[in-house]
């Protein structure tokens, strides 16, 4: 009896000492972007290999995502894939973007292929025939988006588009002009021009089309310019002013913003019936309508308050409610995808800044550090942000990641730019 | 009858009674006497019957000398007979007495034998009482000494053992020291290849089961209950298989095949 409880005893000791399986607990984690090399051979006279690299280079540096290394450097041609590894692995990358430019019986393709330098394997690789996607830069912010999304499982918006104003001065008059360009502001295209002033351009749901503040009229109205035929179409008619217009997610409706006896209130346009619908009554400006993502319920600015801060409304019935309560200043408010965070401009009496403002969790973060950023609005995916600041008296968009890790300004064709919006 | 009368008559009873006691005393002494000389009185009456028979003298003369002769050979016949009878008797008499002898030797002989047996037998009782307590004693004994030595064993027993636990003790003490130290190592080589992009979704219980060989070369890693975002659950593999090879087991003993890697992310 006793030697059976001794053994016992003895067995616990022995057991408690010896897991099965030893649990070690990891909670601690460098934040920070994810190593990258690129490299892309094989340039021929149409495509540069170099532009290829250089474009991928800057999408994913400018998602705040990855850290892109020289790979000028590292040897990179190595039969032996072990040996390869373990040299990318040396260089310090944890992904390799290894691409080459080939002729194929006369039709030039690009072939890349993503390394996981970490887990040795292949990741993805693709091969793309460049003659039929003749657009050297389309092609490479598709290999980005793949790439992109391979890594972080998140969609990739690197060949989505952004819409600007841009303003060009001239002695005798200002040129507005309306832009969609590529988001790194390449292939940009004027899709408008006016003598007058142009203002808050939005996307259509599906990106086809554009809404925006014209005062060709000597008023500010909003006109919705479809994109692949240049039509245009007033949006309200008669003599009514109407500005910030926001497109309703289910496309059914157009929230924008008119005066009722000199102060500005919210209405709703019913694309199918025309109906104006009157959303907000204040005494105080209620403006820069946006849409929840079940359009039902209208984000906007309002100084009802005294100081400008974002409410909430039902559109059709109910209060308005405010959301926002930090600084002194909160407004042009533009919902992310998931509909979890607002990205709107902020004032804590230090300039206008862009901040993103969690819904769930009514915490407000500062990504921007500017005095005078304006306009933000969100990738498509909600990882970067958009908006407008200044530099040297002039106009300049910038891209940031929503934490504002990453500040990349974009080049863009046309002076003095303003009031950018990501399309969907 | 007057007091005279009855006076006279006690004591006339009382002569006659002394009378009679003397004739009694008398006569008694008398038979004594006739007793003591029966047969010759017998012998004398015979003689006188032929006397008186024969009535001459040569005849008595003759006779008496017959008789003489007849008592000589009888006396004769008497003395051996009586020599007879005594040499029987004595032989009988020594017989009996040999016979008692005998007897008596033998039954000395007997008592002896029964008195040594009794003896023999109470000596041999006592031997074998004493056999039997020595016995008994040995066998307690024995059984004392069977229980001590079983004790003893038991307790050497127990005494290993608690060597034996004090040792693995001992020994776990320093392979908890070599555990710990070995869980830190692990723990400082992930987290420092644990990246992670920022603002990254995940989830609060994530874990990776890892198998490694002893030279640290981690074989596989895979993901258990995480329902975080890709590039999480990626940051979590990249960083383990990043720091493979392992730091090696500071002690062989406390490495191990499998490792559970608990992931918390930043909040």
């Amino acid at each position: 009896m006793k030697k059976i409880i001794l053994l016992i005893f003895l067995q616990f000791i022995l057991f408690t000492s010896t897991y099965a399986e030893l649990i070690i607990k990891i909670d601690n984690a460098e934040i920070g972007a994810l190593p990258m090399m690129i490299h892309v051979e094989g340039s021929s006279k149409k495509y540069s290999s170099v532009m290829f690299e250089d474009i991928v280079e800057n999408d994913l540096l400018g998602s705040g995502y990855f850290n892109i290394l020289d790979s000028s450097s590292v040897k990179n041609s190595l039969s032996n894939l072990n040996t390869q590894y373990a040299l990318w692995t040396l260089s310090g990358a944890n992904y390799f973007l290894k691409a080459n430019i080939f002729d194929e019986s006369g039709n030039e393709s690009i072939k890349f292929t993503l390394h996981n330098v970490i887990k040795k394997e292949v990741m993805v690789s693709y091969k793309i025939n460049l003659d039929k996607n003749n657009n050297i830069r389309k092609v490479s912010h598709k290999i980005s988006n793949v790439i992109f999304e391979s890594i972080t499982g998140i969609k990739g918006i690197f060949d989505t588009k952004i819409a600007y104003i841009s303003t060009d001065k001239s002695k005798e008059r200002n040129i507005y002009k309306l832009h969609v360009a590529d988001i790194d502001g390449f292939n940009s295209v004027a899709i408008y021009k006016s003598s007058k002033q142009l203002m808050s351009p939005t996307w259509s749901p599906k990106n086809d089309k554009i809404a925006y503040v014209s005062f060709e009229n000597n008023r500010p109205e909003i006109f919705i310019q479809t994109l692949a035929t240049g039509e245009r179409v007033k949006l309200i008619n008669g003599n009514l002013s109407s500005s910030a217009p926001a497109w309703a997610p289910n496309e059914k409706f157009m929230a924008y913003t008119s005066s009722v006896n000199g102060n500005l209130e919210i209405f709703v346009h019913n694309f199918l019936t025309k109906n104006n619908i009157r959303v907000t009554n204040s005494l105080g400006i209620d403006t820069e309508a946006e849409w929840g993502l079940k359009s039902k319920k209208i984000f906007f600015t309002s100084d009802r308050n005294g100081n400008p801060h974002i409410y909430s409304k039902l559109f059709k019935k109910g209060k308005a409610k405010r959301i926002t309560f930090d600084g002194t200043y909160n407004a042009d408010a533009n919902l992310s995808s998931d509909g979890k965070y607002l990205s709107l401009v902020h004032n804590n009496g230090n300039g206008h800044k862009i901040a993103i403002y969690s819904i769930k969790d009514k915490f407000l973060k500062v990504i921007s550090k500017g005095r005078l950023d304006e306009a933000p609005s969100f990738s498509p995916n909600g990882k970067m942000v958009l908006f407008a600041s200044k530099k040297l008296h002039k106009g300049i968009l910038v891209a940031t990641s929503n934490d504002g890790r990453i500040r990349k300004e974009i080049e863009l064709t046309g002076e003095d730019v303003r009031e950018p919006i990501w399309s969907h | 009858m007057n007091n005279n009368s009855k006076k006279k008559f006690i004591v006339t009873i009382k002569v006659i009674i002394v009378h009679i006691i003397l004739i009694l005393i008398l006569d008694l002494n008398a038979i004594s006497n006739l007793k003591k000389n029966k047969n010759s009185f017998n012998e004398i009456n015979n003689a006188q019957f032929l006397n008186l028979k024969s009535i001459s003298q040569e005849d008595i003369e003759e006779y008496r000398k017959l008789i003489k002769k007849k008592k000589a050979e009888e006396k004769k016949k008497r003395k051996i007979e009586a020599d007879k009878k005594k040499k029987a008797e004595e032989k009988k008499k020594r017989k009996i007495e040999a016979d008692k002898k005998k007897k008596r030797k033998i039954e000395a002989d007997k008592k002896k034998k029964a008195e040594e047996k009794k003896k023999r037998k109470i000596e041999a009782d006592k031997k074998k009482k004493k056999i039997l307590e020595n016995l008994k004693k040995e066998e307690e004994m024995d059984l004392i000494s069977h229980d001590l030595l079983e004790l003893e064993k038991e307790l050497l027993e127990i005494e290993k053992y608690e060597l034996l636990v004090r040792q693995q003790i001992i020994r776990n003490s320093q392979l908890s020291d070599a555990e710990a130290k070995y869980i830190l190592n692990i723990k400082s080589r992930i987290e420092n290849n644990w990246l992670l992009p920022h603002d990254i979704k995940h989830d609060k219980i994530c874990a990776a089961i890892v198998n490694q060989l002893p030279s640290g070369k981690i074989t596989s890693v895979k993901i258990h209950g995480c329902t975080g975002d890709t590039l999480y659950v990626d940051s979590l593999i990249n960083a383990v298989w990043k720091s493979s090879p392992l730091p090696i087991a500071p002690d062989i003993e406390v490495f191990q095949e499998n490792l559970i890697l608990q992931f918390k992310g930043p909040n």
